[in-house]
């Protein structure tokens, strides 16, 4: 597991022994596939990282009444997820599902906060690393959004168009 | 002795009152919650069908298609649609400009 952390994005610039003192404090838990390893609106108590599998972020959709899960990000072995564990106001913003047998490593807030007050560069390098993917996140679906919205106002326009044609 | 038994009375009706306080309490909570996710779901539903939609609208007045698997086939269409989307802003994130902003994918997502 500690050849695996040395991997992730999030621990990426800890030394050997930034990785051992993350580590200690992780716990591994499984998931069946189809099994939800939190849903949009829980307490985010704790960071994951992905050891074997992959999980579906995934957002709700109603769908004639019934509201069903749209995966809109995918996260693979080495790849950290549940960012809103460190950042207030603690809950989770989407749902994430295993899709296939998956093995997580979890690190409890108040453990990695406990973490980065007794090692600050571990904590600014870890936060550093939340705050990029947090970015790119923020930047996507915004570019997402913006794209929608743009194609909403050329349905519109077309409908205007056509109807004073 | 009947102060005794007065006290007695009068504790019986405080905690008797408490008590039943308590119990309402409970099933009034419990209803409310219910309520709420009754109302929850409505309100997504209500909350989807007031955002401008990207489907092309019908206005032929049909009604949706009740197929086999057209729910599981629409959701998986969406999930297609959102990851070439997603592929498309990449460049984006790390290259912003108009350009990458509005970069077209091979074939719009339609719906008639």
């Amino acid at each position: 597991m500690e050849d695996l952390l040395r991997h992730v994005e999030l621990f990426r610039d800890l030394g050997g022994d930034g990785i051992r003192r993350v580590l200690a404090i992780g716990r591994a838990r499984t998931l069946d596939a189809g099994h939800y390893l939190f849903l949009l609106g829980d307490n985010a108590d704790e960071l994951y990282v992905v050891l074997r599998g992959t999980l579906d972020l995934c957002l709700p959709i109603a769908l004639r009444g019934a509201l069903k899960d749209i995966t809109v990000e995918s996260v693979g072995t080495g790849q950290a997820l549940g960012w809103s564990s460190l950042v207030r106001p603690y809950r989770f913003t989407l749902s994430a599902r295993a899709t296939e047998p998956s093995e997580v490593v979890g690190f409890a807030r108040n453990d990695l906060q406990q973490l980065f007050e007794t090692q600050p560069g571990i904590g600014y390098s870890v936060l550093t690393r939340v705050s990029e993917v947090m970015g790119i996140r923020l930047v996507t679906f915004q570019a997402l959004w913006v794209r929608e919205l743009q194609r909403t106002v050329d349905s519109e326009a077309q409908r205007s168009a056509e109807g004073k044609a | 002795m009947e102060a005794m038994i007065a006290l007695g009375l009068l504790m019986g009706v405080v905690f008797g009152g408490m008590t039943l306080a308590l119990v309402t309490g409970y099933m009034s909570t419990e209803k409310a919650r219910a309520v709420a996710l009754t109302r929850r779901q409505g309100q997504v539903a209500r909350a989807a069908q007031a955002i401008p939609s990207f489907f092309v609208k019908s206005d032929r007045g049909e009604r949706p298609v009740d197929v086999p698997g057209f729910d599981a086939m629409l959701l998986a269409r969406l999930e297609s649609h959102v990851r070439e989307e997603q592929a498309l802003v990449s460049e984006f994130v790390h290259y912003p400009s108009i350009h990458s902003l509005y970069r077209q994918a091979p074939q719009a997502l339609h719906m008639h």
